[in-house]
């Protein structure tokens, strides 16, 4: 049992998968597909979750490549959940479409299971060919679409672009290759690093590493991709794709800083440049009338802060997996439940949605609320997280302007729910609402703060607190 | 044993709040199951029980449970979800799941006619739930979740029949009166937490504090609990909470969430014994709490309404022991006042539920045509009157006792406040004798014909009748025996203020006027009310004037907040509308945010959509990326 664990998620959902494949290929099941896939991605949260929950200790398995349980399993669910959710609102537009593009379910199934592996794996050449089956996959799903003539183009240009931004990664981590002699994580967190720090080949190899990560995180001025990818994706999988392209970089960013000692310079130059790019996000949003397209800018501005907290400390790391997991989750929730309108994703459409539906406009306004950094919602407390573990880290200045930028985030993202509740007749509120409304915020506040805590426990059993030998 | 047995205790009701609600809410047929809903609610809290019976019976010594990991975990900030289980800890699950089970037994009754008593259920389970995490907390921040998850369960419940316009106010003022108290408790807890940097309670109990910090925290937590257990000036709320069905009354306006004050007091004794200065402000407020319940209960037509008072009253007696640093007589009165305030009250709602009014000028002459309620009632009476050998004697003559021999340190004015406790022991006797007097003796002069209510309400209130009886027999006076809860029980978790002892002469001295005055103040109730039927009224409105249309206007307290602290706040209000918003609210702002979707909309230039052009600023970056790592 112990030997497999690491793979027992994986084996799941590629053999569903493939199942699902072939399934689709009869006309007659087809229709059916999405349920047996969600019922899929829900397993695999159940599963990774229930590992998580009787093996707190992770183990090593399948010829050391991969960890599994603990920490491993508890990322994995994370990942899981957000797909699952992603995967039920393509089921609404799915239906509508007429079931074209059913291979969507099966594919992202293949990219739960890459995504589960890559924080998990223990050599750098199986994370990377995880990293490269979900960035596939992710190019896939940006197109999927008949209707939406922008789609195919989007998706074009992130594969092109993020081709090239691989490329980087690669080249990277076969000069590293070259520099170690091991891809095997173990073997590079005993090294004595400090004996490279100078080496010009050493420091080219980050460096190419490092954008192919920044790329990834969209970092300004790696990030010309994002707004034109995300605000041009199909919008029923758009937030499948911002979670995908986030929590790809940010697990393997954490791998690398974990097990790779970086001078602390860089590191600052590091926590600089997110410094810019969350003012640049932010600041670009601003002028966005589409929601789609400013949720593509305010990626920079998110993958800004994950940055910042990859980069300060293995508290930091914690805090930024924390804060993509959440992000991913309210990215997925947030573009799945706006697709769900069939008018385009205007602010101006918006206007008197609270009043009409008001428990989706509620629902809508919550995810932005939280993705905004509003207390006592979990995107405050994930943010919250970032920021201390970034001063704490010594990065001030950096720190200090990448707050400002997220006082900025607050305006746009409050700007759509300020539509959503003008200019419709009032309606008083009761109290069913409100207790509901109290439900939500304590479902939302309180529940994960208790996963917060369950995830440092997984962190620190794990030991990548462990100070460097 | 304990740590296995007990997390189940607290998951159970929680368990049920979420069943019920969720089901409630998802599947409508489940609604018109009541009997089902009102079991299952009314089983799992009395499973509740038996744990906790199961755990004080084999208790030994203080134990944890707590989950493997924090709840809050921000370093260095950690919060861990942890429960503690000591015998003040304890012996308050007891009272909460004991008296909670019975009355939710009693709802079952009660509520049986209503559409949405899933609602109620589920929420009275919640409320379960809560004040057990608020007494088995073992860091301030999780009994403030206790605390506000109470709150806002008692919320829910008094505006239960939201439809009125009413009760809806009255769920408000509940909550905004709570509010304020609660910034006390918050206030207190991060001052703690800046000058320990820790939570724990029972690590806090080890610094050493200064006497400022042991005094202001000592009063902000005392402000927290003014609010939560209705003392001046926040008692306001209590009264009004009346609106909610009679069973949430009893349990949490008089049983358990109203003591949740008195138990953070106790709780926290060793900041009060550092400054008995605080203690005398305690004890003051107190005393002018309980002298005016207890004046105001006496005027007072609605029978819900004279027990509401008359429990801000009996809390001023549990505030008055704090006061004397006899943190344990208070949690004894505590204990004795939910059998017989919960008695009362559940008397009261079946009394409503068969005559169909809360007045009491309707009553009379119930006891006949409803012998068990009427007789359960006389018991509750006569216990609250402190008559021996009933529970509020013993408790009540605790506090007496305790707050007397603090006098005898040389703090005088406790000598004052025992004087005034002894008047309002009169009182308390006095106006209950009113009370049954009116409602259950003489002739019935309402309508219809009133019948016995159904076994399911008629069973607690025999269960809480005996217990009425026999609680107070745990806490015997030195005199007669020995307190067990005293020396055996709450003496492991509660350090008490150190005071002489009494001489057995002046102890039997307390004991008597005790008795006499019980028994002089039912005897004065039986001459106005028993005797004469129902001349006691027109006889205070005679002699007391002015002073007793104002007591039966509840003494105009909430025209008075309403013009000192409403009416300025909305004055405020419209400041803030008319010239601070406009002028500077929206000024510079605005300046602001032009000035930067102006930039925004620079930057959201450079993105024209080239790929070509993309990539060869990416290969630029990089470039420059290299240059600087290269050089630097």
């Amino acid at each position: 049992m112990n030997n497999y664990m690491g793979i027992l998620s994986a084996g799941w959902l590629i053999i569903g998968g493939a199942l699902v494949l072939i399934a689709g290929t009869f006309q007659k099941v087809r229709r059916r597909i999405p349920e047996l896939s969600i019922a899929i991605g829900g397993g695999a949260t159940l599963l990774n979750g229930l590992l998580a929950w009787f093996y707190p200790l992770p183990k090593s398995g399948f010829f050391g490549m991969v960890w599994g349980g603990g920490i491993y399993s508890f990322l994995a669910a994370g990942v899981m959940l957000a797909i699952t959710v992603g995967l039920s609102f393509l089921w609404r537009s799915h239906r509508e479409g007429g079931y074209r593009g059913w291979e969507a379910f099966p594919l992202t199934l293949f990219i739960g299971a890459a995504l589960s592996t890559l924080p998990a794996s223990n050599h750098l050449l199986l994370s990377v060919v995880a990293l490269e089956t979900v960035s596939l996959g992710a190019y896939v799903l940006t197109g999927l679409s008949w209707e939406n003539r922008y789609a195919p183009e989007a998706a074009v240009k992130y594969f092109l672009l993020g081709a090239v931004g691989f490329a980087f990664l690669l080249l990277g981590i076969s000069y590293l290759y070259g520099l170690t002699g091991t891809l095997y994580l173990h073997h590079l967190w005993p090294m004595r690093w400090t004996a490279w720090h100078g080496n010009s080949l050493f420091a080219l190899a980050m460096v190419l590493i490092a954008i192919g990560i920044l790329f990834k995180l969209s970092i300004f001025p790696f990030h010309w991709w994002a707004p034109d990818v995300y605000g041009g994706a199909t919008p029923s999988s758009a937030g499948l794709v911002v979670a995908l392209g986030k929590l790809n970089a940010a697990f393997l960013a954490g791998v690398f800083l974990h097990y790779i000692h970086i001078p602390s310079d860089w590191l600052m130059g590091l926590a600089s440049i997110a410094a810019i790019s969350s003012l640049y996000g932010n600041l670009g949003a601003l002028g966005q009338t589409s929601i789609q397209r400013m949720l593509g800018y305010s990626s920079i501005a998110h993958g800004s802060y994950i940055l910042l907290g990859l980069v300060s400390g293995p508290e930091g790391r914690l805090q930024a997996w924390g804060y993509t997991l959440v992000y991913a989750l309210t990215s997925t929730l947030t573009f799945g439940l706006l697709s769900l309108r069939a008018e385009p994703m205007e602010y101006k459409s918006l206007r008197g949605l609270g009043y009409n539906q008001p428990g989706y406009a509620l629902a809508v306004a919550i995810c932005l609320a939280s993705l905004s950094g509003m207390p006592p919602l979990i995107g405050f407390f994930a943010k919250y997280g970032i920021f201390t573990a970034a001063f704490r880290a010594g990065y001030w200045l950096p720190s200090i302007v990448a707050l400002i930028g997220a006082l900025i985030g607050y305006f746009y993202y409050w700007r759509p729910i300020a539509w959503m509740y003008q200019a419709g007749e009032e309606i008083p509120i009761r109290m069913p609402a409100l207790a509901l409304s109290t439900g939500v915020l304590v479902g939302l506040g309180l529940l994960p703060m208790a996963l917060w805590g369950w995830l440092d426990y997984l962190y620190g059993l794990a030991g990548l607190f462990l100070p460097r030998p | 044993m304990v740590e296995q047995i007990l997390p189940l205790a607290l998951a159970l009701p929680l368990l049920g709040a979420t069943t019920i609600g969720l089901g409630g809410l998802w599947l409508p047929i489940l609604r018109k199951q009541k009997y089902l809903i009102g079991g299952i609610a009314s089983m799992l809290v009395f499973g509740a029980f038996f744990l906790f019976l199961a755990a004080f019976l084999s208790y030994k010594e203080p134990s944890y449970f707590a989950f493997a990991w924090d709840w809050i975990a921000l370093d260095p900030l950690r919060i861990p979800l942890r429960y503690q289980v000591d015998t003040l800890s304890l012996w308050m699950s007891l009272i909460i799941t004991g008296i909670g089970a019975l009355i939710h037994l009693y709802s079952i009754g009660y509520m049986a006619e209503e559409e949405g008593s899933w609602r109620y259920f589920a929420f009275l389970n919640l409320f379960i739930f809560a004040m057990l995490t608020l007494v088995l907390a073992d860091s301030l921040p999780l009994l403030f979740l206790g605390w506000e998850g109470v709150g806002a369960c008692s919320y829910f419940l008094i505006g239960y029949w939201f439809g009125e316009e009413a009760n809806a106010r009255a769920a408000q003022k509940a909550f905004i009166m709570n509010r304020i108290g609660d910034v006390g408790l918050l206030a207190g807890m991060i001052w703690l937490y800046a000058e320990t940097g820790t939570f724990d309670i029972e690590r806090l109990k080890d610094y050493m504090y200064g006497g400022e910090v042991a005094m202001g925290v000592g009063l902000l937590f005392f402000l927290a609990a003014t609010g939560k257990s209705a003392q001046l000036p926040l008692y306001t709320w209590l009264p009004d909470a009346m609106a909610g069905p009679t069973p949430v009354s009893a349990l949490i306006h008089a049983a358990t969430m109203v003591t949740a004050g008195v138990y953070l007091m106790a709780r926290m004794d060793f900041l009060y014994n550092l400054t008995p200065e605080t203690l005398s402000i305690v004890g003051a407020i107190a005393i002018t709490t309980a002298l005016l319940g207890g004046l105001v209960a006496l005027a007072q037509q609605d029978i819900k309404k004279v027990l509401a008072y008359s429990t801000v009253s009996q809390l001023g007696f549990m505030f008055a022991a704090v006061s004397a640093g006899a943190y344990t007589a208070a949690i004894f009165h505590v204990f004795t006042h939910a059998f017989f305030k919960a008695l009362l009250f559940l008397g009261s709602g079946s009394l409503i539920h068969a005559t169909g009014t809360q007045d009491i000028r309707k009553m009379g002459g119930l006891r006949k045509k409803m012998p068990i309620t009427g007789w359960t009632f006389w018991i509750g009476t006569v216990a609250i009157a402190g008559i021996p050998p009933l529970a509020g004697f013993f408790s009540k003559d605790e506090i007496s006792a305790a707050v007397y021999t603090r006098g005898t340190t040389g703090e005088a004015t406790f000598y004052v406040y025992w004087l005034t406790l002894v008047g309002v022991a009169f009182l308390t006797a006095l106006y209950m004798g009113r009370l049954a007097w009116v409602a259950l003796e003489g002739e019935y002069r309402g309508e219809g014909t009133p019948h016995e209510s159904p076994p399911e309400m008629t069973i607690p209130l025999g269960v809480l009748a005996v217990g009425s009886i026999a609680a107070g027999w745990i806490g015997l006076p030195p005199l007669l025996g020995e307190s067990w809860i005293r020396e055996h029980w709450l003496s492991q978790s509660i350090k008490e203020l150190s005071v002489p002892s009494l001489s057995h002469g002046t102890e039997l001295f307390l004991l008597c006027i005790s008795t006499i005055v019980g028994l002089v103040g039912l005897g004065v109730a039986w001459l106005l009310y028993g005797r004469k039927k129902a001349a006691g009224d027109t006889f205070f409105s005679k002699h007391l004037g002015r002073f007793y249309t104002l007591l039966s206007q509840q003494l105009q307290v909430d025209m008075l907040y309403e013009r000192a602290f409403v009416q300025p706040y909305y004055i405020l209000a419209d400041l803030a509308k008319d010239v601070i918003g406009p002028w500077i609210g929206r000024g510079i702002p605005a300046l602001v945010a032009q000035m930067l979707s102006r930039l925004g909309e620079i930057l959201s230039r450079l993105q024209v959509g080239y790929t070509p052009l993309y990539l060869s600023y990416m290969i630029a970056g990089g470039l420059l990326l290299l240059l600087w790592v290269l050089t630097g």
